[in-house]
Parts: structure tokens; C-alpha cells; sequence
């Protein structure tokens, strides 16, 4: 009486309807009104589906004929292996790990079921579209490999590339160039030798591949469970008068960080210590200055620069200002600085400056700890 | 049922059809053409690339146009070349010529050949592109802020430009005022998003850039403005986004100099003073002006990073110094003022800049639609409900909603700001 795709989405549909009312019971607010309406649609959709296929009888079988379905030569041949049905096993562990752990998990499984789904379809239409094997195979094959081969490819190649960046993280900084150098020649010289012996066989390559690919997945697998090396951190005290006010204080100086900012080649201006002595040069302004007009709102770069023989911090002294907005009168006396630059090193520093030297009650300045004779004024109209 | 085609023996045989047809098109392509023609020679054409009025701008012209003459006879030999052929070859039923195998002098020819004219082009333009990135000759330094949808000009301090150098810094916008015969570097930034400038009399180009400093010299032979608009599409008001290079011979920039650095002029007139504390009371909030301070003596300072997205808004200090507002796209002058200053001879055009604007010469009716109902002038994204959607923040200037008495007010405030 049921045909085949009614069954389908009769099940379907069934399982919307328990969806819906275990969901609908069991959430509150707008989270769950938002789901059971999302559920409530589905239902109604495969409800309509159902019926639809029910009153086609699925669209190809005569409804009195229905022995067709079993005794047609399409239907003669027992369903063939297929991973769709291990892949939907794999699919609704991850939702039941998923559900209990980590939600990446659980969109995880919604993806292999999805997939599982698809295959599964194919396949099964594939096995029965007509009585002869190999075209069947052939029509299934043309549906799904468009799809299947970018999967699978794009499943391996994650693969490997997510071990070879373990394993690159967990040598350290200086090893890894070496061993990949090294890796990358070997790769190269492989390729020759394979291209210069066009006889070789194609399962030694296989092998030979699958080896490789086997080494580096346990490897990545290994390395990734021990944990990436220690990678330093380079903390900035942007504001902290504690620390701008001081000449030797921060335990970590590294002297190139800034200089990947690909923006460095154009700052407002350069900041100068040399010799004790500090100095700005601006863009088109020939020579040392003492001054530098910043503008205001704007957003504005400074390059730190030390050219001298001891670390050098420099300290942006922004003005002095009085809040009296809560009655008693507050001054306040902001400040930033860079972090302690080693001699010959630079140091980019982006700001932004939204009160003139107008309303400030002292000019704005940079300094350098250390260096009590030397200010430079920033202007800010 | 077949349509009704009329037979050959039916139509007139002095003009058939498909004649009728190909004169159409022979017409309407002749008329395109002169079109195109007469449309590169308008006269009054102030943004002509072809008419460059300064060293970096003529270095532009002498390179494009000798390129531009040599692609063009060259463009037309090869048109002229395809045309013959497929006239001369074309498939009449002739028997098909022997087909040979490449010719080495043919292959060989046109590859040197064209290798030759690349280098032409290519080392003259490289020079040339070196010449306009120089910046050690520069002799005074502006900063150009880009920001939706107008420009800002700062003037740091400096020891160039004027005669005694620039002590103070000068903050204008709209109309960028240098002296002429000066190699003049603008710094060119963005507040928001990416805009560009172009002056195309002066120079090519330049993109402004958050977070980057770009550098674009200019320099005019003569006095006289200099038009240019934003050439980077930046958003609703983009086209409204315009600028004018003013240059003054050295004497009358040194001049405008002490203008603009000069300390704040209380209104004295009573209807200014009153149209100060209305100005100070709805305008100050985003408008900078400098020197003004309230009635204890603490200076008023603007805070257009609360109220814009782009944080900045015009210093309207010497609001009427310049001609133009807005981003340089209505007048500050009536048409009669402005045609005396701007088709001025150059021995006499900085004298008339100099005079700024007077009540008399006061383009009042859009000032003032300007001060009712920024928005409705110039689209902005400023509505409330806009600026609400924003944090908010506005683009451009909102409709502040005032009276009109309260503007007549505003008016007469800023007329005294030269
Ligand atoms: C919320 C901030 C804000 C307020 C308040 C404000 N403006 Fe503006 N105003 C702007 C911005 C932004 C511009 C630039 C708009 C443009 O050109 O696209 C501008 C432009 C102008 C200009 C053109 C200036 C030039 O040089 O091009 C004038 C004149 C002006 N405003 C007058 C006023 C007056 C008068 C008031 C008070 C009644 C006022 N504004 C209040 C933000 C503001
Ligand atoms: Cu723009």
C-alpha cells in the first residue's frame, strides 16, 4: 500500500512531528520559539511532501502495479556495499559527542549526516535505475564524483596541511626552516628520480606516497597531542605611568617586531634619541626639529627610532586636564609610552589626539626617561 | 501564416530597405563620432588634463601626449590595415592562397619593433614617475585630511611657505590656498574612508588613505583657483566632494598667512554678539573656532569626535576667506562677485581673493539653506534615524532644526569671520 519514497517521507515527516514537540517542551524563550517555528516548517514542508508523493505513488509506479517494485529487473539485484550507511553511524556519534561536549563536534556530525544523506540517495536511486550493473554504476558515479572527488580531496589535503603545521609548530624557531629546507629538496629530488624512470610502477608510487602521508598524519598526530613550542609574547605598555616614566623596566624587547607593518613606509613624522639628543624629521620639513604639528581626530603614525648605545623608551606626555564635571575638580595627566627599544632599534606607534593643544593647561610633549634636558613639543591645532 | 515581407519587385529599387537601414547607421555613427570630437574641445573646461598650469602637471602633458599621438596614427594604420583586408580578402569565392610557413623577418620584425616603442614609453615614464615622487625639494608642506565629504587643509608649523615661515598652524578646508611659483607638498591622509585628489591642472592623482601618508607636490605658474574634485568613490555624497587650489603670488599668501594666525576678533556689531552665543550654543559643538572662549574666558573647544564618524568637522574661523563651502561645491560669493575673483587676471586675482566675502557679495540664500537643512542640500546620512542606527554618530552635518531668526542670527555672526 506504502510505496517506497512515501515510506521516506513518512518517516521523515514523523520524526519532524517528535522533533517538534520534544523541542517545543523542552525550550523557553525566544530560542525556543525561534527552533519550534524553524521545526514547525519543516513538518509542514515534509507533511506536504508526503502527500504529494503518496498521491503520485511516487511518481513512476502505476498504482495497481506495485508488484513492479520487487519483480522488476531494476529491482532484481541486492543493494551493493556502500560507506553511507557507516558514515551516518559516524555522523550521529558526533551529534551525541557534540550534543555533550564541544558544539564544533556537533556541526561536525550535521555535516557527515548531510553528506551520508547525499550518498546514501545517490546510491540507492543509482542501484535501481535500470537492470543492467554497469550502467548503473556509471550513472551513479557520473552524479556523485563531481562532488565526492573535491571532498575527499579537500579532507586529505586539510589533513595533511593541519599535521605539517603541528609538526612545524612543535620544532623550534630555528630548526624548523632547516628541516623543511632540507624536507623540500628531498621532495624536489624525489620528483626528479620518479620522472626520470617513466617504468616505475604505479602501486610503488602509491606505496611510497601512502607511506610518506602515513608518516607525517602520526607525526602531526603526535606532535599536536604534545603541544606547540613556547611562543613569546611581547607585551606593550601603551599606558601605564609606571612604566612610561621608567628607563629600564620591560622584560621583553624584540627589536623587529613593528618592522612587518607594511604601513612603516609612511609615518607622520620620526622620532630621533641620538647621542642623548632627541629629534623629529617630517616629511618634506628638511632637517632636525623640535616640533612636530600633529593633526587632530586624525589618526597618526610615529616611528620611534633609538640611535643610541642604551635602550631608550620614548613617553608621550598628552596634556594636562581638568575634570570638575563631579564638582570637585580631578586633574589628569594622560601618558603613553613605547616599550623599551634596544639601540639601533624602532618602534611604530599609531595615535589619536582629539583635544588641541588649546584646551590642554601643559603643551604635549615627548620625552625620553633618562634624558631630562631633551622635549620635543607636538602641536595640535 | 507567413508575415507579409514585401517582395524586391514590390519595393522601390533606388532605395531598398537594408539601404535605408545602412545610411541610419552611417549617420548616427558620424554623429557619435563628431560628438565625441567636439566634447574634448570645450573651452570652459576647468578640470582639462590638457591644459596643464604647472611644472608637475606639463611633466604629465610631455609625457602622454607624445604617446598619445603615436598610439593614435598607430591605432589608426591598424584599423586602416584590418579594414583593407577584409575588404580586399573577403570571400568572394576565389580559390584560397598557398599557405606558407611563418616568416621569420615578419615574426621577428614586429616583436623588436614593439620591444623598441615599450622602451620609449617605458624609460620616460619611469623618469617621470621619479620626478613627481621627489619630495626633497619641497618648499612648503601641507596636510590634505580627506574625510566624507570634504577636505581639510593643515598647515604645520614650518619654517617655509610664508616669508616668516608658519609659527602657528592654520587649519582650513574646501579651498587650499598657496602661494604660486612654490613647490608645495601635500600630505594626504583620510579620516575614513578612501578618497582622492585631484587638481588635474597641477598634477596627476593621489589616493588619501587611512592610516597611510601619501605625497602629492603641487605648484601653479600663476595665481588663480585651480578645480579638482574627490576621484575615489566615497559614499553617498561622493560628487559633492570638490576642491579649488588657490594660489596667491608670495606676497599676498604671506598676507593670508597673518590673516589666518591672527588672534580672535570678538564680534562687535550687536547683532553678531548675539549670533555668537546662538553660534556657540548649536554649532560649536562640532565647528571649531579658534580663540573663541564662553563667558569665564575658558576656551571653547569643539568635540566633533562625539558627533561625526569621521571625527572632524570645518574650522570655521575665517569661514569667509574662502569662496566656497561644503566641500568646495556651493558659493560663499553671488555669481558676480565670484566671476570678478575667478576670471580674474592672475597679476590681479590675489588682491580680489584676498577681499574674501562681504555682506554685499554674500551668496546668502544657500548659506542659509546650508544652516536649515544640512541634508536636504547635500545628501549625508545624517538623518536622526540614521545617526541613531550609528552610535549616534552622523555623516556630514545633521538638520539641526532652527529658526529662522536664529539663523539670520548665525549669518550675521559668521559674516564677520574673515
Ligand atoms: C553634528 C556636527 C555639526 C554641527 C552641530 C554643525 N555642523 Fe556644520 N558641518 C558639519 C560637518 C560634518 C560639515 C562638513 C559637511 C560637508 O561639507 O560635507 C559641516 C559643514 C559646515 C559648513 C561648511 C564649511 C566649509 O568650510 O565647507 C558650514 C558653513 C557649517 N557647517 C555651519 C554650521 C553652523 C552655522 C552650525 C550651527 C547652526 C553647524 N554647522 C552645526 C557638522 C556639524
Ligand atoms: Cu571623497
Amino acid at each position: 500500500m506504502f510505496t517506497t519514497g512515501s515510506k521516506l517521507f513518512l518517516g521523515a515527516t514523523a520524526l519532524a512531528l517528535v522533533a517538534t514537540l520534544v523541542f517545543g517542551a523542552s525550550h523557553g524563550g525566544e530560542p525556543g520559539y525561534l527552533g519550534t517555528i524553524t521545526l514547525i516548517g519543516a513538518l509542514l514542508a515534509l507533511a506536504a511532501l508526503t502527500a504529494i508523493n503518496f498521491f503520485t505513488r511516487d511518481g513512476n509506479t502505476p498504482s495497481m502495479e506495485q508488484d513492479i517494485t520487487r519483480t522488476a529487473a531494476a529491482a532484481a539485484r541486492a543493494p551493493r556495499r556502500s560507506v553511507a550507511p557507516v558514515l551516518a553511524a559516524v555522523g550521529v556519534a558526533l551529534l551525541a559527542i557534540g550534543a555533550e561536549t564541544r558544539p564544533a563536534f556537533f556541526k561536525g556530525g550535521v555535516l557527515v549526516l548531510l553528506v551520508a544523506a547525499a550518498e546514501w540517495l545517490v546510491t540507492a536511486w543509482g542501484e535501481r535505475a535500470s537492470g543492467d550493473a554497469t550502467y548503473n554504476a556509471a550513472v551513479s558515479s557520473r552524479m556523485l564524483q563531481p562532488f565526492q572527488f573535491p571532498l575527499v580531496a579537500a579532507a586529505g589535503l586539510g589533513l595533511v596541511i593541519y599535521s605539517f603545521s603541528r609538526v612545524m609548530l612543535w620544532i623550534n624557531k630555528s630548526g624548523a626552516p632547516v628541516i623543511f629546507g632540507v624536507l623540500g629538496a628531498l621532495v624536489l629530488v624525489g620528483g626528479y628520480l620518479l620522472a626520470s624512470r617513466p617504468d616505475v610502477k604505479t602501486s610503488m608510487i602509491t606505496g611510497i606516497a601512502a607511506i610518506a602521508t602515513l608518516g607525517l598524519v602520526s607525526a602531526g598526530a603526535v606532535m599536536a597531542i604534545d603541544g606547540q613550542r613556547t611562543i613569546e609574547k611581547h607585551p606593550t605598555p601603551a599606558s601605564d605611568p609606571a612604566v612610561c616614566t621608567e628607563s629600564t623596566k620591560d622584560a621583553h624587547v624584540d627589536k623587529r617586531a613593528p618592522g612587518s607593518v607594511a604601513s612603516i613606509s609612511s609615518p607622520t613624522a620620526i622620532v630621533v634619541v641620538k647621542d642623548g639628543k632627541l629629534a623629529v624629521y617630517s616629511q618634506g620639513l628638511r632637517g632636525a626639529r623640535a616640533d612636530v604639528t600633529i593633526i587632530r581626530g586624525a589618526t597618526n603614525n610615529l616611528l620611534f627610532r633609538n640611535d643610541d648605545h642604551v635602550a631608550r623608551r620614548f613617553t608621550l606626555n598628552l596634556g594636562t586636564f581638568t575634570d570638575s564635571s563631579s564638582g570637585t575638580p580631578v586633574t589628569k595627566k594622560p601618558q603613553a609610552c613605547t616599550t623599551l627599544i634596544e639601540p639601533g632599534g624602532e618602534v611604530w606607534k599609531t595615535f589619536r589626539l582629539t583635544q588641541p593643544s588649546a584646551a590642554s593647561a601643559t603643551p604635549y610633549t615627548i620625552t625620553v626617561p633618562g634624558i631630562s634636558d631633551q622635549v620635543l613639543t607636538m602641536v595640535v591645532p | 501564416m507567413t508575415r507579409n515581407i514585401p517582395s524586391p519587385e514590390v519595393a522601390p529599387v533606388h532605395d531598398s530597405p537594408r539601404r535605408v537601414t545602412r545610411r541610419r547607421v552611417g549617420l548616427a555613427a558620424t554623429a557619435t563620432g563628431l560628438l565625441v570630437a567636439l566634447a574634448g574641445c570645450a573651452r570652459n573646461a576647468p578640470q582639462d588634463t590638457f591644459q596643464p598650469a604647472g611644472e608637475n602637471a606639463r611633466s604629465i602633458d610631455n609625457l602622454q601626449r607624445p604617446v598619445f599621438y603615436i598610439a593614435g596614427v598607430i591605432g589608426i594604420l591598424v584599423f586602416a590595415a584590418v579594414g583593407y583586408i577584409v575588404w580586399r580578402f573577403k570571400d568572394r569565392g576565389q580559390e584560397l592562397p598557398i599557405q606558407g610557413h611563418g616568416k621569420p623577418i615578419l615574426e621577428i620584425g614586429p616583436i623588436v619593433l614593439s620591444a623598441a616603442l615599450l622602451l620609449g614609453i617605458g624609460v620616460p615614464t619611469v623618469a617621470t614617475v621619479f620626478k613627481l615622487a621627489k619630495t626633497s625639494d619641497t618648499q612648503c608642506v601641507v596636510i590634505v585630511t580627506g574625510q566624507q565629504w570634504w577636505w581639510e587643509y593643515t598647515y604645520p608649523v614650518q619654517p617655509g611657505c610664508a616669508a616668516g615661515g608658519i609659527k602657528q598652524p592654520i587649519v582650513t578646508s574646501g579651498q587650499l590656498v598657496v602661494p604660486a611659483k612654490t613647490h608645495v607638498l601635500a600630505e594626504i591622509q583620510s579620516n575614513d574612508v578612501i578618497h582622492s585628489y585631484w587638481i588635474p591642472k597641477l598634477n596627476g592623482k593621489r589616493d588619501a588613505v587611512p592610516g597611510r601618508t601619501h605625497t602629492l607636490r603641487l605648484e601653479a605658474d600663476q595665481p588663480g583657483i585651480y578645480s579638482g574634485q574627490c576621484t575615489e568613490f566615497c559614499g553617498l555624497s561622493h560628487a559633492r566632494m570638490r576642491m579649488q587650489v588657490a594660489a596667491l603670488d608670495q606676497a599676498h599668501f604671506d598676507t593670508w598667512v597673518t590673516n589666518q594666525t591672527a588672534p580672535y576678533q570678538k564680534p562687535t556689531d550687536p547683532a553678531a554678539i548675539t549670533g555668537e552665543a546662538t553660534f556657540q550654543a548649536n554649532c560649536s559643538r562640532c565647528h571649531q573656532v579658534d580663540g573663541m572662549a564662553d563667558s569665564a574666558g575658558k576656551p571653547i573647544i569643539s568635540q566633533p569626535e562625539l558627533y561625526v564618524v569621521s571625527g572632524s568637522a570645518p574650522n570655521l574661523s575665517h569661514l569667509m576667506s574662502r569662496n566656497t563651502f561644503a566641500g568646495a561645491v556651493w558659493d560663499l560669493l553671488t555669481p558676480a562677485c565670484r566671476d570678478k575673483v575667478w576670471h580674474a587676471k592672475p597679476e590681479e586675482f590675489s588682491e580680489l581673493y584676498l577681499q574674501g566675502v562681504s555682506r554685499e557679495c554674500l551668496n546668502e540664500k544657500d548659506l542659509r539653506d546650508w544652516i536649515r537643512d544640512a541634508p536636504a542640500k547635500k545628501p549625508m546620512y545624517s538623518s536622526d534615524a540614521q545617526i541613531a542606527s550609528n552610535n549616534g554618530l552622523s555623516r556630514g552635518m545633521p538638520n539641526l532644526k532652527l529658526k529662522d531668526d536664529q539663523i539670520s542670527q548665525i549669518i550675521d555672526y559668521l559674516v564677520t569671520r574673515k
